[in-house]
This record gives C-alpha cells, structure tokens and sequence, in this order.
C-alpha cells in the first residue's frame, strides 16, 4: 500500500484497543481518560446504546415464534444451539452464525461468541466475583502450570475500582472465600430462598449462600447517572439489551466514559488480522485491519496496543502475527500461546420442591439468583482432586409451563395454571478447570474463514480433575438441598457438554514469571514485545471458579494505568 | 501469491466504491420472519389448509377455553401454531401433526358421523380425552420398546417422538399464555417491574407473573 505521510498520520493513534467487549471498553475508557488518542476497532458491526437494542421492549407475543428457535437458525447456530438458550429468538442477533464464522472441532469446543461492538458485554451473566488470596497462589501450592505473576494484593486497589464503576450490587459476607468489594446494595432473596439459607448454613457450618453479586445498578451514583445510566428496572431481559443502561456494558457505561473524553475513535466492522511488528526495533508498529464488509485492508499505527479480542480471538491474532522473530506467532517463545484452555464447567447441580410458603409470591424479575461459594479443598476440607467449585441458584414459583407436566386440559385446568404453582428450588455448579497444556488451539494451515484469515483448531477436553469434581457437585446439590428440607431431589450430571460452554473461556496467553513458560508479564505485556498488552480472558493463569469477567475489568484498568506512565517514562 | 496479496486483489476487485451487501443479520432476520409476516399479510394459514386451520383453533379452544376470561379461540392460538410448526418443526413432526388432525377428523366421524368442528362441547371433550389417552398409550409403548420388551413393535426412528395430543397441547400452552390475552387476562403481565420485592403475601385471586 502507497501511503503518503499524511495519511500515515492519520492512521496513527497513541493506542489501539482490539475489541470492544467487557475488556476492551475497559482499556478504551482508561487509556483516553488518561490523556491518550485510542482507536478502539471491533470486528463485527455497530450496535447503538438503547436505539441498536432491536428487542428489548418486545412484549412476548411481539416475537414471530415467541421466542423459539426456528429450524433454520438451528442449523446455522450449531454452537449456539449446545447451550440451550443462546440461539432464542430473543436475544440470537446478539450471538454469532456459527456458520458463517466456522471453526474446526479435532475435539469438541463449545465456542459462543459475540461480534458487534460491546461484544459479550451486552449478553454477559453479570455475576461478578473477586478472585481470592488463595486463587492467585493455587498453582504455586499444587505445583501444577506457572505460578501467577501477581497476587491478590495487587489487584485489590483495582477490583475495587472497577467495582465502584462498573456498579456491582452484593452483600458483604466476610468470607475469605470470597472477598468483599465495593459494592451497591445487595438485591433480595425470596421467602424460600432464605429459608433454605438458614437450614443449609445450620446445617453446614462452613457452607454459605448469600446474594448473587451482579453488576446491576441497584441504587446508581452520580458516577452512574452522568453516563445516562438508571437503576435496574428487574425485566429480566438482560440479553436484549437494557434500555436503562441498568446492567455493565461496553454501551451503557465504558463506551460512554471514553467518548466523553473525545479522544476516542471507535471503528466497527474492522477485523484485526494481524499485529504489525518492527524487527529491527523490536516493538509492535500497528495492527493490519480487514475491512468485514468490503475486504479492504489497511494499516494503523500506535505506540501501544491493547488486544481484547476475547482469549480466542486475541491468540488467534498473535499467533496469525508471523515475522522473521517470532515464526510461531507474536510473543510466543515459550510455546505456550494457545495452550492451556480453560472454562468453568457447569451442567451438574440437583433441584427440587419446596413444600409450604404457598402464601408466598415475589414481584419483579430479578436477574440474580443466590450464590454458594466454594467450600471444597477449603479451610481444612480435602478431597481427591484439586481446586473446587460454587453454585449459583435460585427459588421460584412455577408458572404455566407446568401444564405440560401434568395431565388434563379444559377450564379447571386452565384456571389452575394461571395461579402461581408450587415453589421449587435448584443450584448448578461451577467449577474450576485445570491448566493443561494439551487444551490448545492452533490455527488451521489450509481451511481459512470468508476474510481469508485461518480458521481456528480446537483440540481440548475436561480432564480427570473435572470430572473427579462433578461428583461432588452434584452429590452435594442434592445433599444440600435435602438438608433443607427439599422434596423430590433429583441431581444432575450432564457430561454432553464441552469446554467453552461456560462461556468463560481463558488461558491462552497466560500470564507468568519467567519468559521460558508464559507469554505475558505481570503487567499483561507480551514478554518479548513490551508494548502489546492482553488483558481479555487469554491473560489467565488459573481459572479459579468464580465467573472471571470483573478480574478481566481489573487486570485490565491495571496493566493500562501501567502503560501509560510507562509510555511517560519513555520505556515503551 | 500469499494471503496478504490475494486480500488485496479481492480488496482491489470489489472496490473501495461497491460495498458487499450487508453481512448476516439484517438478510437472514427477513428469512426468519417471513412466515409470521406472510400469516399477518394474507390472513392465510403458511403450513395448513384452511380446514386444519379452523379445527386446530377448535381443538386447542378445547384445552384453553373460554372461562371468565377468553379462551385460546380469541387468542388466535391456530395462528401462533401454524407459524411455530412451520417454522422451529422438522418435517417428520409437521406431518405426525398433519396425521393428528385427520386422525381426530376420523375419530370424530367414526364416533359421531360428524366433523369435530360439528361436535357439541361434552362429544369435543371426549375426542379429547381419546387423544389424551392414545398419547399416553403411546409414550408406555415407546418407554417398553426402549427398554426392550420384546412384545412392542416400533421401529427405532419413532421411539422418541412426542404424540400429537402432546404436541397441540405443548403448543397450545405457549401460545396461549404468550399471546395478548393470555399473558395479560389470564395472567398478570408487568412489562416493567420497577423493583423486586422477595417475599410479598399472596393476596387473595392473585394471578401467577405472565413472565
């Protein structure tokens, strides 16, 4: 490409951010409101705050198949599809086609992705959880993987501002296990769910269940409503896009921080397709851009790059990122890039009945439920595998779909279904997935995606250590609940499924000490190319077993307040 | 030519001045909407005939009638099922559905020498309860001929179907409680909730959330 000066100048920012998503819109946000000019690029199209949000006020009967699944979308969004929900009518334009963005199974991957700009942001779960002292010290102590480059204490200061900005709502339990943070308040439990709390904590003395902590705005600040957010309204409709900019978003809270700053360029439909690296300086100059739509490619130029492309999309990036120095991908020496995948598993878990309460009900949606933190290999216990689990859950009254449970149809039957039903209660585990360097992705060296770029090799599956902890999960979800008095529990181990159907994929450009088994530093920068940072999902050492995203928020906010007074003191 | 190359000659080829149509979504909503939109502009029924049109809305009329509040008739359930089964069904279970209403054409003929739509309330109820017996019929033979009792013939691709008595009331249910009448006559609908109280009363007539 002939660029004249000019135009060089014009493609060049301070910082390039790859990826708008939950840690994208992170570095956009403190990279320009600490004085830099960003370019943040996103790969798939624009989805506006609120007006982009095309179903959010649907009323049930708006959608064509009420929500369904239709047989074509069914066969276009085969991943989707594995998760059961992910596909619905509902929220699907927020989920990718899996056909027209294929990837290659040599063992199976549950990959569920979101290319637009807010990425995941828009249709994450919004439970956040702070990794505990123990988890940044796990692999050290079991003397498995790489050891974490940082620890608890570093990361602290900026949980907690993340937190205070993000708005996260949570009670405070003070549980070493699970570390309080800077929270709003807490939403409600429901009559049954407090009941079960207290029999099962009588119960066991070391097992807890409190308030789903979520980034929700349950009482917003002035730090929330400058932005135009408003306080959670309980539709329970989340992945359509909140209207009220009531739950964290790339949208509804980071975009609009950076914007304020105008030194933000926000470019949609950009794929990064590489990171440019100078060879006789030793540092990355850009990234190659191919434009979605047009297949145009062009150049731009930063002093620092952010990748947040999600763990996958940012490894592939790397590794497709070939040079004279690195052959095998940016960054990667110690061979480890694409390596270790992990995820939390889920899918194992019980439910059952709640007898009583029948004069009982609740109003409003809560997009919460309640939480157990980990209690396995924990203040003493010790079981035959590594690491432990939590479980997230809730208590509701049955409503109409019960009908097809039971026999009968006509006007009794029909007058009984629009009375609230029987109360039931169910909890499903997350749990911790080991770092095995055999779960690896590489990049296929013939089949290539519509772009032209590789398409990805997934070659990665639950290890013993999982499957050794699922038993546990499930015997202590009926344990439990029939400890509180429960009726009818029936547990659950669903071992369909594969890596990535939690959603929370991680671990492929992890973070260490030594340049020798890992590809980031304590600072997320790549070992060997000081000014390419990773701060998405791709950073993680371990996966501990509570949801990761406010860890991807505060690792980020770090690594990019350490860029810029590197960048002062002219070290990058 | 390498990768990069060949992008730039596709690149040079479209030109910077004919953009590609628009990728996936807004396309591919079209196609995925088109029957519900085809139903509300013709007024015509996308899978069935006219007559399996009016007898689904009589059948499903069966399950979810008129009571102190309106029935799934007026809630134009036939309309919903029409488009769902066109729609999110694979043609096996299009035509197990097909088979049910000639089947109940049939049963209603053979027992009164009438079309269902003929039929008054106490011989529409009976039909019914035939339907609900043949289903559950059909779910023992299906569980014993997977579990390999000898004695039940049913080839191996219809041992995990659902009957179409289990079908028309699963389709009815949703589409009645999911319709305007439903979710806000029958049921109590609160588009915007405003807070969440966790333990509140149940006072007395109170309807179960539509959502």
């Amino acid at each position: 490409m002939n660029l004249n000066i000019d135009a060089q100048k014009d493609m060049t920012y301070d910082a390039i951010v790859v990826g708008s998503g939950i840690s994208g819109g992170w570095a956009a946000k403190e990279l320009t409101q600490k004085g830099l000019k960003v370019l943040m690029l996103e790969r798939g199209r624009d989805i506006k705050h609120v007006e982009g949000y095309t179903t959010a006020t649907n009323n049930p009967w708006e959608f064509p198949h009420r929500g369904r699944v239709t047989t074509q979308a069914a066969e276009e969004y085969w991943a989707n599809m594995r998760t059961g929900y992910t596909a619905n009518e509902e929220w699907r334009h927020h989920f990718e086609n899996d056909s027209l963005n294929p990837y290659i199974e040599k063992r199976p991957m549950d990959w569920i992705r979101g290319y637009h700009v807010g990425g995941r942001s828009l249709m994450w779960g919004r439970q956040s959880y702070r990794h505990n002292e123990e988890d940044f010290m796990a692999n050290l102590k079991d003397g498995i993987a790489v050891d974490w480059p940082i620890r608890y204490q570093d990361l602290a200061p900026w949980y907690t501002y993340v937190e205070g900005f993000a708005g996260i709502s949570g009670s405070k339990d003070g549980l070493s296990v699970l570390p309080d943070g800077n929270y709003l308040p807490p939403m409600q439990m429901n009559c049954v769910e407090k009941e079960v709390k207290a029999r099962v904590e009588k119960a066991f003395g070391k097992r807890h269940i409190t308030m789903g902590r979520t980034a929700h705005l349950t009482d917003p600040k002035a730090i929330h409503t400058e932005l135009g957010r408003a306080a959670c309204q309980f539709r329970n409709q989340c992945m359509r896009g909140c209207p009220f900019g009531a739950y964290f978003s790339t949208q509804s809270a980071t975009l609009p921080a950076a914007v304020a700053t105008g030194r933000l360029t926000l470019r949609p439909d950009s794929i990064v397709a590489e990171v440019l690296y100078d060879d006789k300086k030793g540092v990355a100059t850009g990234v190659r851009v191919i434009d979605q739509n047009t297949l145009q490619t062009r150049d731009y130029f930063a002093k620092i790059i952010f990748l947040n492309a999600s763990a996958f999309g940012s490894t592939s990036i790397l590794m497709n990122s070939k040079s004279s120095r690195f052959p095998n991908g940016m960054g990667n020496d110690s061979d480890q890039l694409g390596r270790n995948i992990m995820d939390h598993h889920l899918a194992v878990g019980a439910s059952g009945d709640f007898e009583g309460m029948e004069d009982q009900y609740y109003y409003g949606r809560r997009a919460n439920g309640v939480y157990i933190p980990r209690y396995r290999n924990w203040d003493g216990d010790k079981r035959d595998y590594l690491r432990g689990f939590g479980y997230q859950g809730g208590a509701s009254r049955s409503g109409w779909n019960r009908g097809n449970g039971v026999e009968g149809f006509g006007a009794d039957f029909k007058e009984s279904l629009t009375k609230p039903g029987p109360w039931s209660m169910g909890i499903g585990g997350f749990g911790e997935v080991l770092p095995n360097p055999d779960n690896r992705m590489t990049l296929s060296p013939d089949k290539k995606d519509k772009w032209g770029l590789p398409q990805i090799i997934f070659d990665a599956a639950y290890g013993e250590n999982e499957k050794k902890m699922r038993k546990d999960m499930m015997n202590d979800a009926v344990e439990m609940l029939e400890a509180a008095g429960l009726k009818n529990v029936k547990g659950y181990n669903d071992e369909s499924k594969h890596l990535g159907i939690g959603i929370h994929e991680m671990g492929t450009a992890r973070m260490g000490r030594d340049p020798k088994t890992s590809v980031l530093n304590k600072w997320n920068q790549i070992h060997a190319v000081k000014n390419v940072f990773v701060t998405d999902g791709a950073a993680m050492t371990s996966a501990s077993c509570v949801n990761p995203s406010l860890t991807y928020m505060a690792l980020t906010a770090r690594a990019a307040d350490f860029a810029v007074k590197a960048m002062k003191r002219k070290e990058i | 030519m390498n990768r990069r190359d060949a992008l730039m000659r596709v690149a040079t080829l479209v030109g910077a001045t004919v953009a590609l149509p628009a990728l996936g979504h807004s396309a591919m909503a079209d196609t995925l909407e088109a029957s519900a939109a085809q139903r509300v502009a013709t007024g015509k029924p996308v899978l069935f005939t006219a007559d399996q049109d009016a007898l689904v809305a009589d059948l499903a009329d069966v399950i979810i009638p008129t009571t102190n509040t309106p029935g799934a008739k007026a809630a134009k359930v036939n309309e919903i099922i029409d488009v769902v089964l066109k729609d999110c069904y694979k043609k096996a279970d299009q035509q197990r559905f097909i088979d049910g209403l000639t089947q109940t054409q049939k049963m209603s003929q053979d027992a009164y020498g009438k079309t269902f739509s003929q039929l008054d309330g106490a011989q529409r109820t009976d039909i019914m309860k035939k339907l609900e017996a043949d289903a559950k019929q059909q779910k023992a033979d299906m569980a014993r001929a997977v579990a390999g009792q000898q004695d039940v013939q049913i080839p191996a691709e219809k041992r995990n179907v659902t009957p179409f008595f289990s079908m028309l009331k699963d389709l009815t249910l949703m589409g009645y409680f999911t319709s305007e009448i439903g979710a806000t006559q029958a049921l109590e609908y609160v588009a915007i909730p405003g807070r969440y109280d966790g333990c509140v009363p149940l006072k007395p007539g109170q309807k179960a959330w539509a959502i």
